[in-house]
């Protein structure tokens, strides 16, 4: 098991090393003029050069890599000129928000998609089956925005039961906190709620007809019992590796109902520095958000493994 | 990869209609809206998209002449649905075609050749695959410029590693086959195996891959439409043309959801008849 | 044909050949662990000689075959073919000898691709090989027609649409369609039904007769061996224990272990054959190839293994009819009944009628 986690460290290295070089390369060898956006349109031509040469633009781009590494490495993500701000406090400050609408998000999912999953495992390919397998797929086919905005429709603009913009921070009023947060949750929730049921779901149908069901069944446990007991069980480890899969596309959808809801979370940052063309901020934000994503996908790895009894770690 | 393994047995869904009827419809909502947008603008006597026409300005769907109503400055909404839509599908189809061609070689090449050769392959595909496909594709398209080829070529920055994870453990799979051997014995080289072998083996996989994947580019190019980084205007795509009926939602909610129906109901056919054939020959 | 290895230049002649496969470390910058699939083994092969290799399922038969073949080539030793090394050939001179020798795979669906038509499976060797379009036909055709596949009627057909026993008639006729002249049977006919097997299996003995093939032909089933080979080579963790002409090797084993696979195989003869052997029980499971036991492989499992088997790798030695085994305590030559008895020390019990 050690062995199983150090062999994954060490496999992640080249990966966040890969990770932060491409973010790096993105940011600085494509077209888009650093110095050009900081001091904007009209400046001089040696007002540019200047600012380049003080921000080191000339040197070779390895070389600035290195040094933007090694300083990364030591919690210096840069400053960011355009917003005159340092940029992993930045990122740091806008972070809680991301998390808190991807938790409750998934939160919500699970909550739906558990019971939904265990009244389906024991009816089977009935109406209930049928509808809940439509509305699925029908929260797939929905991008993200598009849902946030029939949301917005349904409960800002003709209820009137959640504010559709603004955030309210969770320490100022936790209550406020929570209704500003609602729909964006929500929005995030019920794509996780399709592709967590739709998991479970199957898990579950195929657990359902292995032996140690009938087993069960045959012993008189009750079939809520059985269902519960053993196969919602012996189901979960697939949710849970489902969700971890999902971190990444879910970042992608924080990005887009932050922007949609107005929350100054990180995908807010990482669209407003876009805009921007704050290179350093766009570039400390990828990097973080990447980094993120692979240490998700290794506790997630190593979960699976520590989770389910029928994984051996023979070789690896 | 314990992680990638579940995610290749997602369950399949089945409404339980008559398979042949299923199939049936959804291709017949695609073909229309697919050709509704590519030809619609020399068949159908459609009004200019551009027009404006404030007399008939948040013109309700239904209203004659406006089958799908107006926006605020008049401009016909079927109009500038089909005209976009040619933007929204290009974009994506491109993006696959493109993820087709070379992450389906990487993949190949990978899972074939393994080695060296895979573990470089595999470690770049999981640097990618550390950026969410949004994220990255904003990065790329902002920096690229947007045009209607830098949009597809950002999306390609997610569905080529997609499609290379998903060659490579095909190839895997028909590597150990012993046919490979068989034709490694009688002397075919690496590239004979690889395109007359490996790739009619994974060909399918690959084919009905793609269109789960148009589905999630499509998603991707509506979200970079939507944050204003998508191809620019005068071609608004279906998402820019949901985020400009963002602001009159209360208002006139249909500027907003004649084209997001367009985009749902499209996403929605392409994911269906993808599973469906992979249900039915995978 | 009736071998005479002593004689004729050897067809096949597999010199010392050893195939080592690395796995993984578990952990980081350890050794990686090495697997002793084949160690160090020899025989040779006369043409139109037919060899039988048996042993359990795991014992190193497929990867020898595979390794003879050159895919993948071996770790040390040397193979050679028409007195040709294989391993030093170049790619070209490799690639046109081995047109001379063939493989068939045990499992028929899996040796073709089921993406293909039945007469462009047949024709893969020949296009890999650059014959022309008209030439290929015609021999398709052919060889088809060799093995009892007509040609009109399933030239189009696709692997699923053919039955196991047709799907391997396939697979030999693409064998046969470089004129090989050894042919290495890998579990030909193990996974099909009864009565297939004898219908190939006579197929084998009448493409022998047709085309003056040689065989090595593998199999875990001692009977399906006996019923076509010259001789017969018993292998067992990656080693040769036992080899020599089939008779000789059936009717007195000298190995333990060989003594212990006839023991295994019902005997429907309970006249002289069966009573004459006698049965060693195999205790315990075949040790993982990762670490094989020091000395003779097999003493973990022997019922006469001494300090002597620990110590000492017993050699191959050969009698005057050219029947070898590597034992310190072979069985006696004893061709009576009284075999058993003579050696009560041992936990041999006679098997009777």
């Amino acid at each position: 098991m050690i062995a199983f986690v150090l062999r994954r460290i060490v496999q992640l290295v080249p990966v966040l090393l890969g990770v932060t070089l491409l973010a790096f390369l993105l940011v600085n060898l494509l077209p888009g003029n650093m110095a050009l956006a900081i001091l904007g349109p009209d400046a001089s031509a040696e007002a540019i050069a200047h600012l380049q040469e003080q921000l080191g633009l000339n040197q070779p781009i390895l070389l600035r890599y290195l040094r933007w590494l090694v300083h990364a490495l030591t919690g210096d993500f840069g400053w960011s000129e355009i917003q005159s701000q340092p940029v992993l406090p930045t990122i740091l400050q806008r972070f809680p928000v991301t998390v808190e609408i991807i938790v409750l998000g998934q939160l919500i999912g699970v909550a739906l998609a558990i019971p939904c999953a265990v009244a389906v495992a024991l009816r089977p390919q009935q109406w209930l089956d049928r509808l809940l397998g439509m509305v699925a797929y029908g929260a797939i086919a929905t991008p993200r925005f598009l849902l946030g905005l029939l949301l917005i429709l349904g409960f800002s603009v003709y209820w009137q039961l959640f504010p559709s913009t603004g955030f309210v921070p969770l320490f100022t009023d936790a209550v406020e906190n929570l209704r500003s947060v609602a729909l964006p949750a929500i929005t995030i929730g019920v794509l996780e709620f399709a592709v967590y049921f739709r998991v479970l779901r199957g898990e579950m149908l195929r657990n359902l007809a292995e032996d140690f069901v009938l087993a069960a069944r045959a012993k008189g446990i009750s079939p809520l019992r059985a269902v519960l007991r053993h196969v919602l069980r012996n189901s979960a480890v697939a949710l849970i590796t489902v969700i971890g899969i999902g971190f990444g596309p879910l970042v992608s959808g924080a990005v887009i109902v932050e922007s949609l809801f107005s929350l100054p979370g990180a995908g807010d940052l990482l669209v407003n520095s876009i805009y921007q063309r704050d290179a350093v901020m766009v570039q400390g934000v990828v990097v973080i958000v990447a980094m993120t994503v692979v240490l998700v996908n290794l506790v997630v790895d190593i979960a699976h493994v520590l989770l389910d009894p029928r994984i051996h770690l023979h070789d690896g | 990869m314990t992680a990638r393994q579940a995610l290749a047995t997602l369950p399949r869904f089945a409404f339980r209609f008559r398979d042949g009827t299923e199939t049936w419809i959804w291709g017949t909502v695609l073909v229309l809206i697919v050709a509704g947008c590519y030809l619609g603008p020399f068949v159908l006597p459609l009004a200019n998209p551009e027009a404006t026409d404030f007399a008939n300005a948040l013109a309700p769907v239904g209203t004659p002449g406006h089958w799908l109503g107006t926006d605020a400055l008049g401009r016909d909404l079927l109009a500038r649905c089909l005209y976009g839509g040619r933007i929204s599908l290009t974009v994506s189809l491109g993006a696959v075609a493109l993820g087709l061609v070379v992450g389906g070689t990487l993949g190949i090449v990978a899972g074939y050749r393994g080695g060296t050769v895979d573990a470089v392959i595999s470690r770049c595909l999981d640097v990618l695959f550390a950026f969410p496909g949004l994220v990255l594709a904003l990065t790329v398209a902002s920096y690229l410029g947007p045009s209607l080829r830098n949009v597809t070529l950002a999306i390609a920055f997610y569905t080529v590693p997609a499609y290379a994870r998903m060659a490579r453990a095909g190839a895997l799979r028909v590597r150990e086959q012993n046919f490979v051997r068989a034709a490694q014995m009688f002397g075919g080289d690496g590239w004979y195996i690889g395109t007359r072998h490996i790739l009619p083996n994974v060909l399918f996989l690959i084919l009905t891959y793609a269109f789960v994947l148009i589905g999630i580019a499509m998603v991707i190019e509506a979200g970079l439409s939507f944050l204003g980084l998508g191809v620019p205007p005068p071609q608004p795509s279906w998402g820019q043309l949901i985020a400009m009926g963002k602001q009159d939602i209360s208002d006139a909610p249909h500027i907003a959801l004649v084209p997001g129906a367009f985009l749902f109901v499209t996403i929605a056919a392409f994911n269906r008849l993808g599973d469906i054939l992979q249900a039915r020959y995978g | 044909m009736q071998a005479d290895t002593g004689v004729i230049d050897p067809l096949l002649d597999v010199r010392a050949v050893t195939q080592l496969f690395r796995l993984p470390s578990p952990l980081p910058f350890r050794k990686p662990r090495v697997v002793h699939a084949v160690s160090a083994v020899s025989f040779a092969l006369a043409p139109g000689e037919c060899l039988g290799l048996v042993g359990e399922t795991g014992c190193g038969k497929s990867t020898l075959a595979r390794t003879i073949m050159q895919v993948p080539p071996p770790t040390a030793g040397d193979i050679l073919f028409k007195g040709e090394s294989l391993v030093t050939a170049g790619p070209d001179r490799r690639r046109f000898l081995r047109r001379e020798m063939q493989y068939v795979f045990q499992d028929p669906f899996a040796s073709l691709d089921p993406t293909w038509r039945v007469a462009d499976l047949v024709a893969e060797p020949l296009r890999i090989a650059g014959w022309d379009r008209p030439k290929i036909a015609a021999r398709v055709e052919e060889v088809l027609r060799a093995v009892g596949i007509d040609m009109a009627r399933y030239g189009a057909r696709r692997p699923r649409e053919l039955s196991g026993g047709q799907c391997q008639r396939v697979a030999v006729a693409r064998a046969l369609a470089l004129s090989p002249r050894l042919l290495i049977c890998d579990e030909v006919v193990s996974g099909l039904d009864v009565s297939i097997q004898a219908q190939l299996l006579n197929l084998f003995v009448q493409l022998r007769r047709t085309f003056g093939l040689s065989y090595l032909f593998i199999s875990h089933d001692l009977g399906v061996v006996r019923h076509l080979s010259d001789r017969v080579a018993v292998m067992y963790l990656g080693k040769i224990v036992e080899i020599g002409p089939s008779d000789s090797v059936y009717h007195q084993p000298r190995h333990p272990y060989t003594a212990a696979l006839l023991g295994a195989v019902p005997s429907i003869s309970r006249g002289k054959e069966a009573r004459r052997r006698t049965r060693i029980q195999l205790a315990g499971e075949l040790p993982s190839p990762l670490a094989p036991p020091s000395g003779c492989r097999f003493r973990t499992r022997c019922p006469r293994a001494e300090a002597r088997c620990a110590a000492e790798e017993p050699p191959l030695l050969a009698d005057a009819d050219g029947h070898a085994a590597a034992c310190h305590f072979p069985l006696a030559e004893v061709p009576s009944s009284t075999a058993a008895r003579n050696e009560p020390a041992l936990s041999l019990s006679p098997t009777r009628p």
